[in-house]
């Protein structure tokens, strides 16, 4: 990979995490009513979106993947916007919860609050794609917790049985909401499930940018050359609790809690980068200070702007 | 240009928080989004960014205060550049937003209580708005839970006052009504007794905490109780010869209260009964001896625990005590130094008690109390003849649930622990 490009990716990793703590300070303020926050999983995101050609394959996300949303192109703004609520908000004029909605400019599917929907769904998108011959790969992502809802099942048997071209990204952090994996699943790898629906299943350190790249394009190829889905299952860590309205120190051990901030993966990445020789501790000062510059102007201007107006607030509703 | 600070409303269902702690003095300059204060709610504790880059002028709440979301909490100066205009927006008057961050529906990924106060929309198509008044709207808007317990208890739902949006009663209204129709007879007295000099105070989350958890013991356990004295001159003079290597070499302060906890914990470990617990019409005899240590935290009372301390010697339990009392003080406590409990050690001796009956730790069976160690003139047997010296003696005070130990359980193990520490001599190796 070009040292250019593996530049910029670091910068988006930097923007992410930022705007995530930002976005967590906004509700400590009360401006920003609820935030499921996405620190922990920026690097196994950008990997994987960086095997996948945007203009052509289809994403279907959850609610913890700001960083993604990020990669593909939405920028800093957008998300506050949508955030605060503020009038103008793309993903649902501000009227659903944050990073709920669809993103037309960036060709992001609405997602449903429900956990685990996307899954059939994606499954769908991609049996389109197949019947019109189109050379499109869809990646559908999952937290551990959706991976236990039958939604899972039908969407990995249904596309199995037709060898469609879908990758099950799952990433796995361990918690749904306050249980435990060991609480969810007898089996310590949901990866392993894929023997049921006789297709590649690959669990890899979602730390790691180059192991999720390397893995994800693979599955890319296998889809393209109609060999069917791949489950990917990428460890990382939960660093924040579940949202802004979670204590995660009433279920989680201190010991656990010392032991996942160790897995913080954008140090880790930062030490890759460093040793490649992509970038050395003075770039990353500098972009770390653009980046905040590029945090406060993009609040400061989103926080001026004004809430939606009473006069169309059953615009986009059944009832208007 | 000065700006009042308000308590932002923050998560779902949370309407109040405990003010913990103030980072920023008054006159100190704050930054935007560096941390103002710390504050408890009943979800999580949380530090709370200052909004604005400016000075802080004025704090209107104190430390340990609960406040109301909304409320305003500091005075900050800024400068008018940096003011952002609340209430901005297309043209929402007031009165017609839907509830507030504090009453808002929850229906959110971490669930929680749905309370119903979305503002009432036309059941048809095409059909006007209608904007909705503040005023009270009960009219066939009841839910069935409330209706449920209107039918059981046969009560006027008239009668009861809704606190949800616009009024609307809710399964919570429901019970309160209940339950202050059956304490209105007793508390009326007291009530008419308020004068208006007397002050009225809400309780910080931690105290309603607190007083839950004594009312369901005291409630449910039938407490009985006795208590002994210990002659803990011995102890003493171990104590004085030894405190002062004890906290040069390990930086903990020996006390009274590592030998009584190692007393406690192997009679715990001889006398089954009394580390159990009553659970469905079954006594649960544990197998581990998990003692908890009550102790004064910053913000009210806590029980550390001390897990197995029936295998750790008296220095080893000196060094772990030391630990908690530090982490206690400065709240560093974890959840994991809090938990399974089995029985509890009180040291009211600390606060120059001498005798206390003490409410047993829910679901334990049983609780001591170590007094202080008070010097006395005591009779003693020296060569067979009796003489009058100067002993230092202690109280030991057992509170016990009565449906699993009886008097004898309770006096066999008090002697038990009287006779270990009792037992202590200069030779003994205990440190």
């Amino acid at each position: 990979m070009e040292k250019i490009r593996l530049r910029e990716i670091y910068k988006t990793a930097l923007i992410s995490r930022a705007l995530d703590e930002r976005i967590w300070m906004l509700n400590r303020q009360g401006r920003a009513a609820i935030a499921a926050s996405g620190q922990g999983h920026e690097i196994s995101q950008l990997g994987c979106v960086e095997a996948l050609d945007s203009s052509r394959d289809h994403f279907l996300i959850y609610y913890r993947q700001f960083t993604l949303m990020l990669a593909l192109g939405t920028t800093p703004e957008e998300q506050l916007r949508n955030f605060l609520a503020k009038e103008g908000d793309i993903m649902s004029g501000a009227r659903q919860f944050p990073l709920h909605g669809s993103h037309p400019r960036v060709d992001l599917f609405s997602f449903s609050n429900v956990v685990a929907t996307q899954l059939p769904q994606a499954v769908g998108v991609a049996l389109a794609d197949k019947m019109n011959d189109k050379d499109s790969v869809t990646i559908v992502f999952f937290g551990d917790g959706a991976a236990s809802q039958g939604d899972c099942h039908e969407a990995m048997n249904f596309a199995s049985i037709h060898d469609l071209p879908v990758i099950f990204f799952c990433e796995n952090n361990g918690y749904a909401i306050s249980v435990p994996l060991e609480k969810q699943m007898n089996v310590d790898n949901i990866s392993s499930r894929s023997s049921a629906y006789n297709i590649p299943g690959i669990q890899v350190d979602g730390t790691d940018f180059f192991s999720i790249y390397e893995t994800t394009k693979e599955a890319v190829d296998r889809a393209k050359k109609g060999l069917g889905p791949t489950i990917i299952e990428s460890k990382v860590e939960r660093l924040l609790p579940h949202t802004t309205d979670d204590d995660h120190t009433k279920y989680r051990s201190a010991s656990d809690i010392e032991h996942m901030i160790e897995r913080d993966p954008i140090p880790i990445f930062e030490n890759q980068l460093i040793d490649l020789g992509v970038i050395n501790k003075k770039d990353i000062e500098l972009m770390k200070k653009e980046v905040i510059s590029i945090v406060n102007i993009s609040t400061d201007k989103v926080e001026k702007e004004a809430f939606p107006s009473l006069d169309n607030m059953l615009l986009h509703s059944d009832l208007n | 240009m000065n700006i009042e600070i308000e308590l932002p409303h923050i998560g779902e269902s949370v309407t109040e928080a405990v003010i913990e702690k103030w980072l920023k003095n008054i006159n100190d300059d704050v930054e935007k989004y560096e941390p103002l204060l710390e504050i408890i709610t009943d979800k999580v504790s949380m530090e709370i960014p200052s909004p604005y880059n400016g000075k802080l002028i004025e704090t209107l709440v104190s430390e340990g205060e609960t406040v109301g979301m909304g409320k305003v909490i500091a005075v900050m100066e800024i400068t008018d550049a940096d003011y952002i205009d609340k209430n901005i927006s297309g043209s929402i008057p007031d009165d017609t937003i839907i509830g507030s961050f504090s009453d808002v529906a929850n229906v959110g990924p971490t669930g929680g209580e749905f309370n119903d106060t979305s503002i009432i929309l036309p059941n048809q198509k095409n059909e006007d708005f209608v904007v909705i008044d503040n005023k009270p709207d009960n009219s066939d808007k009841y839910s069935p839970a409330v209706l449920r317990l209107a039918y059981k208890h046969n009560l006027d739902l008239n009668d009861v006052v809704g606190t949800g949006n616009k009024g609307r009663i809710s399964k919570i209204d429901v019970i309160n009504h209940i339950q202050r129709a059956d304490q209105i007879k007793s508390s009326d007295n007291l009530r008419l007794n308020i004068s208006d000099d007397d002050e009225i105070k809400e309780p910080t989350i931690l105290r309603k905490i607190i007083a839950t958890r004594m009312k369901k013991s005291y409630s449910e356990i039938p407490h009985a109780w006795t208590s002994i004295e210990v002659d803990m001159t011995n102890i003493k003079k171990i104590i004085n010869l030894n405190k002062e290597k004890i906290f040069s070499g390990h930086n903990a302060k020996l006390t009274y209260l590592p030998f009584c906890a190692n007393a406690v914990s192997k009679a715990l470990k001889e006398h089954r009964h009394i580390n159990s617990t009553w659970l469905d019409g079954k006594i649960i005899l544990r197998k581990d001896v998990n003692l908890g240590i009550a102790m004064a935290g910053e913000g009210g009372l806590v029980v550390p625990v001390i897990k197995k301390s029936d295998n750790f010697n008296v220095l080893e339990l000196c060094i772990k005590i030391s630990d908690l009392t530090k982490k206690a003080r400065t709240s560093k406590l974890h959840l994991e130094d809090l938990e399974s409990g089995t029985f509890t050690l009180n040291n009211t001796g600390a606060l120059g008690s001498v005798i206390g009956g003490a409410i047993i730790n829910y679901p334990q069976a049983a609780i001591i109390t170590t007094e202080s160690v008070v010097d006395r003139a005591v009779v003693k047997k020296v060569n067979g003849k009796e003489i009058i010296a100067i002993g230092s003696i202690m109280n030991l005070c057992l509170s016990f649930d009565h449906r699993i130990i009886d008097g004898l359980d309770a006096s066999n193990f008090v002697q038990s622990v009287k006779k270990s520490l009792e037992s202590i001599t200069y030779d003994s190796k205990i440190i």
